[in-house]
C-alpha cells in the first residue's frame, strides 16, 4: 500500500481529534482509543509493505518537500515506535481530552520536521513541534513557570534557526537545501546549530531542562525527554551533514578533527561531566533524571563532534540507547510517583520489595545507562570511546570518562534511594506500580537487553545511515562490532558478564549454606531496638562529602548570567522608555519641534551639496 | 458596483439621523444606526475591491467637475482594504457595544463612531490632498472624543493629550498641503504626483514632505511622533481602543504610504527613515516590557508592529508592500481582537492590571484559548497568519539586501515574545478561586475575529497572491494612480 507523508501527517492529526473527542466523553475509553490508534500508527510507520511516498506543492515562489531520507527513517521509527509505549504509560493517568490531541498533534509535527526536506517547512514543524510541546508542559499547573522558560528557549531557537534559513536564502535565493549552503559562514553554522543545541540542552542553553523535567506531567516527561530531545541530533546531522564534513574541515582542524565538531565535542564533553555532577546532587528524583538527560544527550555531541564515522555510528547508536533507556526511566519513575505522590527521594526507600517489577526494570534501565554489559548501553559508550581513542583525544576522553564515573554515582544513589535500604514506615501499604506503568518498562528493558546480546542489529540500520551520508560503515555482524581499534562480541561478553554472577550466586550458596534473611534493621542498629526506623534511611544529600568538593561548581550559575544580561537589556529599555514615553505634553511638542528642525536642518545640508 | 460616494455618504446621513431618530424618541433605532451603516460600508467595501481587481484604479468625479477643478475619488484596492478593515473594527465595536452597554452608549459616543467610520473611509478613498486634510480633521475630532469618552481623569487627560499633539499634526500637514501648493498649483494626489516625480530637487517640495513626515507621523503613530498612543489606547472605552488599534492607526498609515509612495516617491533620506522607524519599533517593544496595565502593553506591542508595517512599506518593492498590507491585515484583526477580549476582561474584572488576571485562562476556558490564539498570531508562531506576515516581512528584506533590518526584526520578535508569553503565564498561573461570568459578547465577537484570523492562517498563500499582491502592485505602478486623472 501507498502513502504520501501527508497523509500520514494528516492521519496522526484526526487521530488525535478522534481521541480527544472520545476522551470528553469518558476519560478510560479515551485512553484506550489513544492507545490502539497509537499503536496502529506506529504499525503503519514500521510495516514494511507499507511505502510512505514523497510529497511536494508550490505555491507562489515556495516549494514545499517531503521526503524520508535514511537518516529520518531511522528518527521516524524511533519516535514512532517509542509513542505507543509512552500513550500506554498514560492510561492510568487518566488525562483530559486536550492532553491526547496535543500528543497527538506533536507527533506529526516531528514527523513533518524530520521528513521536511526544504528548510521553510522544517522550521514551520520545527517550531510547531515546539509551540504543542510548551503547551503540553503547561497542562499541569505547576509547570506553567518552568513552561514560560521553556518556550522563550524555544523561541530564541526557533528565531536563531529562521534568521539562519534567511541568511541561507539570501545566499542562495531559495529555500531549498542546496551545495549553495556551503557558501555559508561561521554565523550562519552557529545560527543553525543554536536549535538544535537548546532541545538537547547543551550546557551554556540547558537552563529550560531541569525545570521543565520536572514540573512537567510526569509521563509526557518520558516523551519529552526521552524522545524528543532527539530531534536535537536529527537537525545537527542534517544541516551539518549539509555543510559537507569537507567543507567545515576547510576551516581547520584540530587533533584531525574539524574545529567546529571539536567545539562541539567539547561542549558535550562539559555537559556530560557537569550534568552528571548535577545529577548526583540532586534531591528530586525527576531532577536527577532530568540532569541524567542532559548528561547523557552531551555523549551524543562528543561523537557527533569528532565527526568520524565511527563518532557518528556512535551517536546515533547513543541516541537510539538513551531513547530506550531514558523513556523507561522515566516510565518508572512516573509509576513510582503515581503511587507514592511525592518525587522527594529524601521520602523514598526500601520499595524493592513493594515493587519489584518497577526495580527490576530500574536495574536495567540503569545498567544501560552506566554502559555496561549485558545492555547495549554497552555497544553505545563503546563506539564513542572508539572514536575518542581513534583521533588520539586523550583529555576529551578524560573528561567523558570522569562523566561516566559521574553516572555510576548518580545510578546507585537512584536505585538505593528509591528501592533499598530499610522501608519507610509511611510507605507501608504502597502498591506496585499499575501495569500500563509496567507493561512498557518492560518490552523497553527487553529490548536494551536484546542488543545488549545482538548489538549489530541496531548497527546495521545505523550503518546503512552512515552509507547514505557517505561515510565508511562499520564492520559488523549481528553479534559483534569491530572498529579500527579491536571490537568486542555482544553475546559472548554479555554470556560471560550474565555468568559471572551466576557462578558467583552459586558459590555463595555452597561457601554459606547456612546464610539465612535477616531484618534488614539489624543490620544498622547491630541488635539495638530502634523505634523509629525512618531515620535509617539515607538519602537526604547522598552525595555530601562531594557536594563540599564540587561546592564552587553548584554555586556558578549560567541563569544568574543570564538575568544579569536581560537586567543590563532591561535597564536599557528602561531608560529609553523613561526618556521617550514620559507622559508630559510639552515636553513632547518640544521633542516635535526638535525633531522636525532635525530634519530640516539635515534636509538642507543635503541639499545644498 | 456600488457607487464610492455611497460609501462617504451614507455614514453622513447616519451621523445626521441619530440625533434626529432621539428627538422623535426614536432612541432605540438610533442605537443600531452604527451597526447598519458599518455593514452596509463593509459590505460595499468589498464588493467595490473586487470591482477594482477588474477594472483597476477607479476615479469618480464628484459633482461632474473634472479633476484639476473638481474633487475625485480615487479607489485603490488598498484603499478599499483599509476601508473594509475600518468598516469592521466600527461594525465589531457597535456589535460589542449593543449587548456590553444596554443603556449606553449615548448618542454622541455613537455620532463620533459614525464620523470616524466617515473620516477614516474619506482618507482612504479620496483623490485631494485637501480633502485628505479634511476628513484627517473630521477623523482626528471624532477620536478625540471618543478617547476622552470615559470620564474619570485618565480619560480627559489623555483626550486632551491628543487633542494637543493631534492639532500639531493637522497642522504641520495643512502646511505641508500649503507649500505643495504653492508649487505644483494643484490639490490632487495624481497632479502632485506628477509634478513631483519631476521636482524633487526642489527645496519647497522636500521641506512640505519634512512637513508630511511630521503631520502623518503623528496620526500613523510612527516613531518619534506616537508618545501620545499609550496613554490614549489605555484611557480610551476597549471597544474604541479596539477601533484605535486595528483600523484607525491603519488608516493613518494608509494616509502615509499614500503621501509617502505616490507623491514623494524617491525623496532623499529614505535609509534614515527606515532605521529610525525600526528602532522606535525596538524601543517601543521594549518598554511593553514594563508595563502593569494591559491595554498600555498591547497599546505599545501596536507600536512595535506599526514600525515594522510602515518598514515594508519604505522598502519601495512590490514585495514588501506585500508583506507590509499583510502584516496590516494580521495586526488589524488581532488587535481588534485582543482589545475587545480585554473589554470582556474589564467587565468580569474591572480591572486592567495584568498582575489581577492571575488564572483566569483556567477560570474561563473559551476566553483563555481565544486570548492566547490572539497571542500567539501576534508573535508570530506557525500555524497561525502572523508567522506568514513574519515570513513575508522577512523575504522582502532580505531580497532587498537589508541584513541589520531583518536583525532587529528579529530582535524585536523576541522581545515580543517575553511579554506575549508572560501574559499567558500570568493568565494560567494559580489564583484567582471564584469563578467570573465573562460577557458572552466579547467571546462572540471575539469568535468572529477568531474565524477571520484562523481563515488567515489556513490559507495564507492564497490570500497574499489574491489580494495583498494586487493591492501591493497597483500601489508600487505610480504611473497608473496618475494616469487615472490626466
Amino acid at each position: 500500500m501507498n502513502f504520501t507523508i501527508g497523509h500520514l501527517i494528516l492521519v496522526i492529526v484526526g487521530a488525535g481529534i478522534i481521541t480527544a473527542i472520545v476522551t470528553k466523553f469518558n476519560r478510560l475509553s479515551g485512553s484506550i482509543t489513544a492507545l490502539l490508534l497509537s499503536i496502529g500508527i506506529a504499525f503503519v510507520c514500521f510495516y514494511p509493505a507499507f511505502h510512505i511516498l514523497p510529497i511536494s506543492f508550490t505555491t507562489g515562489d515556495y516549494t514545499f518537500i517531503f521526503n524520508l531520507s535514511t537518516l529520518s527513517r531511522f528518527f521516524l521509527m524511533l519516535f514512532s515506535g517509542m509513542f505507543p509505549l509512552v500513550i500506554m504509560a498514560t492510561v492510568s493517568t487518566k488525562p483530559k481530552a486536550h492532553y491526547y490531541f496535543f500528543f497527538y498533534l506533536i507527533l506529526a509535527s516531528v514527523i513533518g520536521t524530520i521528513s521536511s526536506q526544504d528548510l521553510l517547512s522544517f522550521f514551520f514543524f520545527f517550531e510547531l513541534m515546539t509551540l504543542f510541546s510548551y503547551l503540553l508542559v503547561i497542562y499541569k499547573k505547576r509547570a506553567i513557570k518552568a513552561g514560560l522558560v521553556y518556550i522563550l528557549m524555544g523561541i530564541i531557537g526557533g528565531l536563531s534557526l529562521l534568521l539562519g534559513i534567511f541568511y541561507v536564502f539570501w545566499l542562495s535565493k531559495d529555500f531549498r537545501i542546496s551545495v549553495e549552503i556551503l557558501k555559508g559562514s561561521y554565523a550562519t553554522l552557529f545560527l543553525l546549530s543554536l536549535p538544535f543545541l537548546i532541545k538537547m540542552a547543551a550546557m551554556p542553553v540547558h537552563i529550560w531542562a531541569p525545570d521543565t523535567y520536572k514540573e512537567s506531567e510526569d509521563v509526557y516527561t518520558a516523551f519529552l525527554s526521552g524522545v524528543l530531545s532527539k530531534l536535537g541530533i536529527y537537525g545537527l546531522i542534517f544541516f551539518w551533514f549539509t555543510w559537507g564534513i569537507y567543507g567545515l574541515s576547510a576551516w581547520g582542524k584540530v587533533f584531525d578533527v574539524p574545529v567546529t565538531g571539536y567545539i562541539i565535542a567539547w561542549i558535550g564533553a562539559i555537559t556530560a561531566f557537569i550534568g552528571a555532577v548535577y545529577a548526583l546532587l540532586s534531591e528530586d528524583v525527576k531532577k536527577l533524571l532530568a540532569y541524567s538527560s542532559i548528561s547523557q544527550l552531551g555523549y551524543i555531541l562528543v561523537g557527533f563532534g569528532i565527526m568520524s564515522s565511527l563518532g557518528w555510528a556512535g551517536a546515533l547508536y547513543h541516541t537510539l540507547t538513551h531513547t530506550i533507556f531514558k523513556t523507561m526511566l522515566f516510565i518508572v519513575v512516573a509509576g513510582i510517583i503515581f503511587r507514592l505522590n511525592t518525587t522527594k527521594l529524601s521520602e523514598m526507600g526500601g520499595l524493592i520489595k513493594k515493587m519489584p517489577v518497577s526495580f527490576l526494570t530500574l536495574l536495567v534501565g540503569i545498567i544501560a545507562l552506566a554502559g555496561v554489559p549485558p545492555t547495549m548501553g554497552f555497544a553505545s559508550k563503546y563506539l564513542i570511546y572508539s572514536a575518542l581513542f581513534e583521533k588520539k583525544l586523550f583529555l576529551l576522553t578524560a573528561v567523558v570518562f570522569a562523566a561516566s564515573t559521574a553516572a555510576f554515582l548518580y545510578a546507585y544513589r537512584l536505585i538505593h534511594n528509591i528501592f533499598l535500604g530499610p522501608l519507610k514506615t509511611s510507605l507501608k501499604n504502597t502498591k506496585e506500580a499499575p501495569l500500563p506503568f509496567l507493561i512498557p518498562s518492560l518490552i523497553l528493558s527487553l529490548f536494551l537487553v536484546m542488543f545488549g546480546f545482538f548489538p549489530g542489529v541496531p548497527l546495521e540500520w545505523i550503518n546503512n545511515i552512515l552509507m547514505s551520508l557517505g561515510m565508511k560503515s562499520i564492520a559488523s555482524t549481528f553479534t559483534t562490532i569491530s572498529t579500527s581499534l579491536g571490537g568486542f562480541n555482544g553475546l559472548l561478553s554479555s554470556s560471560i558478564f550474565i555468568s559471572i554472577f551466576g557462578i558467583i550466586f552459586i558459590l555463595y550458596l555452597i561457601l554459606f549454606p547456612k546464610a539465612k534473611w535477616v531484618n534488614d534493621k539489624n543490620t544498622f542498629t547491630a541488635g539495638e531496638v530502634m523505634h523509629n526506623t525512618d531515620l535509617l534511611t539515607y538519602s537526604s544529600h547522598f552525595y555530601r562529602f562531594l557536594e563540599r568538593e564540587f561546592g564552587l561548581l553548584i554555586k556558578l550559575s549560567v541563569k544568574k548570567l543570564y538575568d544579569n544580561i536581560l537586567g543590563i537589556f532591561e535597564w536599557m529599555f528602561d531608560v529609553a522608555r523613561k526618556l521617550l514615553y514620559h507622559g508630559n505634553v510639552n515636553g513632547y511638542v518640544w521633542a516635535i519641534i526638535l525633531v522636525t528642525l532635525t530634519f530640516v536642518i539635515s534636509f538642507l545640508i543635503g541639499g545644498l551639496r | 458596483m456600488v457607487n464610492p460616494v455611497l460609501l462617504i455618504a451614507v455614514p453622513l446621513i447616519g451621523a445626521f439621523l441619530i440625533p434626529l431618530l432621539s428627538a422623535v424618541r426614536l432612541k432605540v433605532l438610533s442605537r443600531y444606526i452604527v451597526f447598519i451603516t458599518s455593514s452596509f460600508s463593509l459590505v460595499s467595501a468589498i464588493l467595490l475591491f473586487y470591482h477594482v481587481t477588474y477594472t483597476g484604479i477607479l476615479s469618480v468625479s464628484i459633482a461632474g467637475f473634472k479633476p484639476p477643478f473638481g474633487i475625485n475619488l480615487e479607489v485603490t484596492l488598498l484603499g478599499c482594504i483599509i476601508v473594509v478593515l475600518l468598516s469592521l473594527g466600527v461594525l465589531i465595536s457597535s456589535f460589542y457595544n449593543l449587548f456590553i452597554y444596554p443603556s449606553e452608549p449615548e448618542d454622541k459616543f455613537n455620532i463620533a463612531l459614525i464620523l470616524l467610520l466617515l473620516g477614516g473611509t474619506g482618507i482612504s478613498l479620496t483623490g485631494d490632498m485637501f480633502n485628505m486634510f479634511v476628513f484627517l480633521e473630521i477623523t482626528s475630532i471624532a477620536a478625540y472624543i471618543l478617547s476622552a469618552y470615559k470620564r474619570n481623569g485618565t480619560g480627559e487627560e489623555a483626550g486632551l493629550k491628543y487633542l494637543f499633539i493631534g492639532s500639531i499634526g493637522s497642522l504641520f500637514f495643512l502646511l505641508g498641503v500649503i507649500l505643495l501648493y504653492t508649487q505644483a498649483g494643484s490639490l490632487n494626489i495624481a497632479r502632485l504626483a506628477q509634478y513631483s516625480a519631476s521636482h524633487l530637487n526642489n527645496p519647497v517640495i522636500l521641506f512640505s514632505a519634512i512637513m508630511f513626515i511630521v503631520g502623518l507621523g503623528i496620526e500613523a503613530e510612527i516613531f518619534p511622533f506616537n508618545w501620545w498612543v499609550p496613554d490614549v489606547y489605555q484611557a480610551a472605552p476597549d471597544s474604541i481602543s479596539s477601533v484605535f488599534a486595528g483600523a484607525i492607526s491603519k488608516v493613518g498609515i494608509y494616509a502615509f504610504i499614500r503621501i509617502f509612495i505616490t507623491v514623494f516617491n524617491g525623496i532623499p533620506y529614505y535609509e534614515a527613515l527606515i532605521y529610525l522607524v525600526l528602532v522606535g519599533s525596538l524601543i517601543a517593544e521594549g518598554a511593553a516590557l514594563f508595563q502593569k496595565d494591559i491595554k498600555r502593553l498591547f497599546a505599545y506591542s501596536s507600536l512595535g508592529q506599526i514600525g515594522f508595517i510602515v518598514f515594508a512599506f519604505l522598502l519601495k518593492r512590490a514585495d514588501g508592500y506585500s508583506a507590509g498590507i499583510f502584516m496590516l491585515l494580521n495586526h488589524a484583526l488581532v488587535k481588534m481582537l485582543i482589545f475587545i477580549l480585554i473589554g470582556g476582561i474589564f467587565v468580569a474584572l474591572s480591572t486592567t492590571e495584568i498582575e489581577k488576571m492571575k488564572g483566569i485562562g483556567r477560570k474561563s476556558p473559551i476566553l483563555g484559548i481565544l486570548f492566547t490564539i490572539g497571542i500567539l498570531t501576534l508573535a508570530g508562531l506557525p500555524p497561525f497568519s502572523g508567522f506568514y506576515a513574519k515570513l513575508f516581512l522577512l523575504k522582502a528584506t532580505f531580497q532587498h539586501n537589508y541584513f541589520i533590518p531583518a536583525i532587529i526584526i528579529i530582535v524585536a520578535s523576541l522581545i515580543e515574545a517575553f511579554y506575549l508569553f508572560r501574559l499567558i503565564y500570568i493568565f494560567y498561573s494559580p489564583g484567582h478561586e471564584k469563578k467570573h461570568s465573562f460577557s458572552t459578547a466579547s467571546l462572540a465577537t471575539g469568535f468572529i475575529l477568531i474565524i477571520l484570523i484562523l481563515g488567515m492562517s489556513i490559507i495564507p498563500f492564497h490570500i497574499k497572491k489574491q489580494y495583498t499582491d494586487k493591492a501591493a502592485k497597483s500601489l508600487f505602478m505610480r504611473s497608473l494612480y496618475i494616469k487615472e486623472v490626466k
